[in-house]
This record gives C-alpha cells, sequence and structure tokens, in this order.
C-alpha cells in the first residue's frame, strides 16, 4: 500500500471515525475495505466500545509519522520548465 | 459518485465478511467489481431493515461460476450411476433438457453437453464402457427411439421445474420412454424436484436447494420478511410476479447466468436503479441467423 493511501485512510478514520467519506469521494468499496482490512491485521485499526473505527496506538503513531513527512513534502516544478533569472541588462527597452 | 446514496461502513464490513467465507473474488480485473455492485444496491435500499434482511440472505447465497460446473456436474452424474433407480445400458443418450419453444437457442443446459466430453467425465465406467451420444435436441432422439437405453437429460439449474416438465411432455408425444429418463441438473429447488418427481421421473442435482423464506423461518417470521422482500421489490421495480422470484420460487443462486427465480434485488436492473450485483440485463443477448 501506497503511504499516502495508509495516511488517507488513518486520517479519515481519526477525523470522522468512518469509511463513509472515502465511499462518498467515489472510491471502490472493494479497495477500500481491502485496505483497511490490511491496516487492521497490521494492529494499526480497531474498532472501540461503540463499534465504530478507531486508530489504535500503533495507528496515531504511525499516523503522526507520515504527517510529519508530509509537512516536510516539497512540490518543485520540472526540470524543463526551470527558467534562469534575468539580469536587468538584459531587458530590452525600446 | 457524488449525489448518490453511499453505503455505511458497517454494512461494507457484513458484505466483506460474507465475500471472505465464500471465497467470492472482491476485486476482477475490470470496472465493474460484483462486490462494488453489491454494496451499491444495499445503499439504494430504503432502510436498515431490507438491507438486513439482504445480508442475512446472502448468508445463504449460492454462487456456482463457471469453473464450478464440471465438479459440479461429476457430482451429480455420481449421483445419478450409483441410485437404484439407475439402470444399466450399453446406450446411454445425453440431451439438453430443453422445452420445444428454446430448440435452436443458446441455452445453459448447451453449454452443458460439451462438458460431457471432458476427460474427468470418461474416468466413469459408464463412459468407459458403454457408448454415449450427446444429442443436440431432444427432436433427434426420436430417430434413435429402439437404441436408447437411458436418457440423461441435463440442465445446470432447476427452480420451479416448469421448463423440465415441458421438456418432458415433448418427449412422451415424440416416443415412448418414460422409464428409461432421468434429469440431472447441477442445483435444483426441492419444489422443481417434487413437481418433476410428480411425473414419475427421477432428479439427481449436486445441489437441492430449499425456498429461502418459506422453508427456512417460522410462519409467523416468515411472512415478515416475505413483505420486506416484497417491498424491496416493488421498489426496484421488478416486473409483476417475479417479486420472491419467478414462480415464488424463493431461491438464492447464481449460477453462469442468474435465474429468475432468485429474488430479484439480487439480478434486476431498472433505469431508476443502480447496479444489481447478479445481473442478468438483456443488453447481453444471442442473436441467430
Amino acid at each position: 500500500m501506497k503511504e499516502s493511501t495508509e495516511f488517507l485512510i488513518l486520517d479519515t478514520i481519526k477525523k470522522h471515525s468512518s469509511l463513509v467519506p472515502l465511499f462518498s469521494a467515489g472510491y471502490s468499496y472493494a479497495k477500500i475495505i481491502e485496505w483497511v482490512r490490511q491496516l487492521e491485521e497490521e494492529k494499526k485499526i480497531c474498532f472501540d466500545n461503540m463499534e465504530k473505527r478507531t486508530l489504535t496506538d500503533i495507528g496515531l503513531g504511525r499516523w503522526k509519522v507520515i504527517k510529519k513527512k508530509k509537512s516536510g513534502f516539497t512540490i518543485l516544478p520540472l526540470n524543463d520548465y526551470k527558467i534562469s533569472p534575468i539580469r536587468v541588462d538584459e531587458i530590452y527597452l525600446p | 459518485m457524488l449525489g448518490k446514496k453511499v453505503l455505511s461502513d458497517n454494512y461494507v464490513t457484513k458484505l466483506y465478511e460474507i465475500f471472505k467465507s465464500k471465497e467470492w473474488t472482491l476485486q476482477e480485473n475490470s470496472d465493474y467489481s460484483v462486490f462494488d455492485r453489491f454494496c451499491s444496491r444495499l445503499a439504494e435500499l430504503e432502510n436498515d431493515e431490507e438491507r438486513d434482511l439482504v445480508i442475512e440472505l446472502t448468508g445463504g447465497f449460492l454462487w456456482v461460476t463457471s469453473s464450478m460446473y464440471e465438479e459440479y456436474l461429476l457430482t451429480a452424474l455420481k449421483k445419478l450411476f450409483e441410485s437404484d433407480k439407475w439402470k444399466k445400458s450399453k446406450n446411454i443418450y445425453i440431451c439438453p433438457l430443453l422445452p420445444e419453444r428454446d430448440f435452436g437457442k443458446l441455452k445453459s443446459s448447451i453449454f452443458m453437453l460439451y462438458m460431457c466430453q471432458s476427460i474427468l467425465m470418461r474416468t466413469y465406467p459408464e463412459f468407459q464402457e458403454g457408448q454415449i451420444r450427446i444429442c443436440e435436441s431432444p427432436a433427434i432422439l426420436k430417430a434413435h427411439e429402439d437404441r436408447i437405453g437411458g436418457l440423461i437429460l441435463i440442465d445446470d439449474f432447476i427452480g420451479s421445474g416448469e421448463t423440465a416438465i415441458e421438456c418432458l411432455d415433448y418427449l412422451k408425444a415424440l416416443c415412448n420412454m418414460d422409464e428409461k429418463i432421468y434429469i440431472v441438473a447441477l442445483v435444483a429447488q426441492e419444489e422443481g424436484i417434487k413437481n418433476i418427481n410428480k411425473e414419475k421421473i427421477p432428479v439427481f442435482a449436486a445441489v437441492t436447494r430449499k425456498k429461502a423464506i418459506t422453508d427456512v423461518y417460522p410462519e409467523e417470521e416468515a411472512k415478515q420478511k416475505m413483505d420486506i422482500m416484497k417491498k424491496i421489490s416493488t421498489y426496484l421495480h421488478a416486473p409483476r410476479g417475479m417479486q420472491l422470484g419467478y414462480a415464488d420460487t424463493e431461491s438464492l443462486v447464481a449460477m453462469m447466468k442468474t435465474p429468475n427465480n432468485t429474488f430479484p434485488v439480487y439480478w434486476y436492473e431498472h433505469k431508476n436503479n443502480t447496479y444489481a450485483p447478479f445481473v442478468r440485463k438483456g443488453n447481453v443477448k444471442v442473436i441467430r441467423s
């Protein structure tokens, strides 16, 4: 499972205790439930007393790790689009 | 999916457990997963009472995919050959269980004929020692009447038994061989078997099925569940007379195609509905010359 997918699921459960926001967004039921089952087997997600999904300590720890990484992400433009700075004397003024 | 009804994760989880326990594939290599379609169908139902009923019934659902056909056919034939009703013969004829109106059409019973030539089938003594003649249509049998030692009529599913009785009526008018006829099916409803047995023809099936509500629940509970199911079928715009499956058969079966004897919630699609999980829609059709 990609780290971004893992974060999406952990984050949704942390915020909503439900998978409905993911289904509403149009993700496939089959894909989401398989990913969730994988995270449950890895003991990152469990059910609380109200039978709602919640993050375990491991899950919460993992959420924090990915969240931290995520804030350090930078989106760079592709090299092809890098433009070298123009000096003032290169600008033509008629 | 925005704007559409979405199924709660409670039901998605319940359905997931059923799929896993039955070893049904969750995701095919295509866009229209049976699981996703099933979730969409549950989502569009009117209330949780209806969803609970469908989930409960699905626990007893039988889905026989094409890869299981040979195993089921071998089991059904074994039951026939081991039965004391089977009279050994050197000339066995196998014929599709077809009513006259379906002669020449591509039906499931025709598909079954090809499997009768399989390598595994030839491991049975009857297929080793005897002369096996596979007939494309019951109409051929008249010409072979004197040579027929045993006639096996085959199909993949028997629901109410109406089709079988139509075929038997045709054969009765064609030639006299009642005592040599046996019907073999992969799956058969008990009600269908009873109806055929009234014609004094034995039926052998790999799996027999009861009516999913009437034969399973106490009377009062069955009535409540039938009312809910009828409400679901009406809501889904199922055709009249089909609310509990064709001829009120109350089947919970899908074969390569889903029989119309199965509750419509599993197969019926209407322009106002989303996808049915075990769909039998008219957009896939056989055309003939």
